[in-house]
């Protein structure tokens, strides 16, 4: 690592900081995990999609030992008292797709970030191609905005939440100029 | 029914109206259900037909009874013998001998097909059943009598569920779960040594609202409690992932509250919601892994009772992703079924936060919360 990025962290990352995430995890890969059967020694450390997100960086770490959901501090950007650590302390952050629950992180080298566990242990991916795949589809189904179909009669009942899976574009012209809430 | 039972129920628990709707609300939320269910839970409960519960112990410790009526909050054990009506429990019953035994009889006659049988307790079956007798009789009859009967049946405990400490091995009564005895039945297994009874009380109550069981897993554990890994959701996680583990009891990473994987914690192997609700409603912070001890996995099977404690975790039960509930799926995009069901699976898992928010209301109430329930609820 050097001195530049080491200063990074106290400010927040200016660049992608997926490469010092995957030096940090191997760094712990070969120090600290080796050999402990909760690796899966088919796949290595990878940091995926990391991109700018609300002023900070999204993306998703690939270790042989989990996979999770990051929100690292990007330079510039304000990083909110509430996500500091604490024993147990835990945020929920809502996308559309739901909300999802981080526990502030602190680690030497990348300072501050947030995680969220997608899975641990990784087992069921055979292959790094299969888990990268997966990060990936994670982010664009994070990022996607949800769109769902109303059934008149849902409307009346202004249940949003039992309604069924999205159906595509399916929104008839009335609900589509009327919005979810006016529709029907 | 009218808002005026609701009050009443909720001075017969001995909260406010606003804590009793709250805590439907709140369990409703835990099952994954809309605040629309927990108004219809809050008016199951107030409805004066409670459904008869005959509860029969075979080879238990008397623990998963024990930590319904020690929980913390009053709210949970009043709520829960209020709720049902508890006709046949060997241990909390008042009749004893032949009147007991006769109480149970004269229940399941007038509720027949309507009752609720719940069992804790492995059953033995070596030598026609005879190592667990009530009344003179192999428990295991008195099981099958309840069950031809029962509207639903419930597994309470390890031992009920999979057999727990009696069917560890050498296993000499040949203990057995429920569901391998009564095989031709459906059996929803809440386990756990002892399970926390908020489990217990929101699978009684979705019943009671609803008439049917909560979503089970393939193990027929419901899906809301046993869902995700305790290692998933651990509040030791941040440590595991950066490899900063106990190597011994008492050393320097385990003050520091390190990961207790490398003592035999089978938290990455066992699927329950203890970290979110903690163990047996103790409450303060108090589960295994909270006070430092790896976590033993009494509640999957073939781990606790057969796993020594401090074997490291092998990993081998991991449910596919495929089973976890899905998410609402985005316009236009070929994503894997897999990625969307974990994505669901992890944001299902914020729920937990609401049962640990209900599981205050007994606090709150004792702090005297000031109550204009009348004006402000629905």
């Amino acid at each position: 690592m050097t001195l530049e990025q080491q200063a990074a962290h106290e400010t927040g990352f200016a660049e992608n900081p997926g490469p010092v995430l995957e030096a940090v995890f191997n760094a712990i890969l070969s120090e600290r995990m080796a050999g402990l059967p909760v690796v899966n020694t088919a796949l290595a450390v990878e940091a995926v999609g990391f991109q700018a997100w609300e002023g900070h960086w999204l993306g998703v770490l690939i270790t042989p030992w989990f996979l999770n959901l990051l929100i690292v501090p990007k330079a510039g950007s304000p990083w909110p008292q509430q996500f500091e650590t604490g024993k147990g302390k835990e945020v929920v952050l809502a996308f559309p797709q739901g909300e999802y629950k981080f526990s502030p992180r602190r680690e030497e080298s990348i300072g501050s970030y947030l995680s969220c566990s997608l899975a641990s242990p990784v087992h069921e991916w055979k292959a790094q191609a299969e888990i990268r795949r997966t990060a990936e589809d994670v982010l664009q189904l994070l990022k996607s905005i949800p769109v769902r179909a109303i059934e008149p009669e849902q409307a009346a009942t202004d249940n949003g939440q039992e309604q069924p899976a999205s159906q595509g574009c399916a929104l008839s012209r009335r609900a589509f100029l009327g919005g979810a809430g006016a529709a029907g | 029914m009218n808002n005026n039972e609701l009050h009443k129920v909720a001075e017969r628990l001995g909260v406010s109206r606003r804590t009793f709707m709250k805590f439907c609300t709140g369990v409703a939320a835990t099952l994954g259900l809309t605040g629309g269910a927990g108004v219809q839970m809050a008016y199951a409960i107030a409805s004066p037909r409670r459904p008869a519960v005959i509860w029969l112990s075979a080879q238990e410790c008397t623990g998963c009874t024990e930590s319904l009526l020690r929980s913390t909050h009053p709210t949970l054990e009043n709520l829960i013998l209020d709720l049902i009506s508890l006709d046949y429990h060997e241990t909390l019953s008042v009749p004893a001998g032949h009147a007991a035994e006769e109480a149970k009889l004269h229940s399941m006659k007038e509720n027949w097909g309507k009752y609720v049988l719940v069992v804790d307790g492995s059953i033995p079956m070596k030598d026609g059943g005879i190592y667990c007798k009530v009344a003179g009789k192999p428990i295991v009859e008195h099981v099958r009598e309840a069950a031809e009967g029962a509207a639903a049946i419930i597994s309470i405990g390890s031992c009920a569920s999979w057999g727990g400490i009696p069917a560890a091995g050498p296993n000499p009564t040949e203990a057995t779960p429920v569901d391998k005895v009564l095989t031709d039945k459906a059996v929803v297994n809440i386990p756990g040594c002892p399970p926390n009874p908020y489990n217990f009380l929101s699978t009684v109550l979705h019943l009671v609202t609803f008439g049917t069981v909560p979503e089970l897993d393939h193990l027929n554990r419901p899906r809301f409690a046993y869902g995700r890994l305790i290692h998933e959701n651990c509040e030791r996680r941040p440590h595991f992932d950066a490899g900063r583990f106990a190597l011994e009891f008492g050393d320097a990473g385990h003050k520091k509250g390190f990961c207790l994987y490398k003592l035999g914690c089978k938290g990455p192997e066992t699927y329950a919601n203890c970290p979110a609700i903690e163990f047996g409603d103790v409450g303060g912070g108090a589960w295994p892994v909270g006070v430092g001890h790896p976590c033993f996995g009494c509640t999957e099977e073939g781990v606790g009772f057969n796993k020594p404690i401090h074997a490291l975790s092998d990993v081998k039960t991991v449910t596919p992703p495929t089973t976890f509930p899905g998410i609402a799926e985005p316009v236009g995009t070929g994503v894997t079924p897999g990625a969307a069901a974990l994505l669901g699976a992890v944001g299902g898992a914020v729920l937990g936060a609401t049962a640990m928010a209900v599981k205050q209301l007994g606090k709150l109430e004792k702090d005297r919360v000031s109550d204009h329930d009348s004006q402000d609820n629905p």
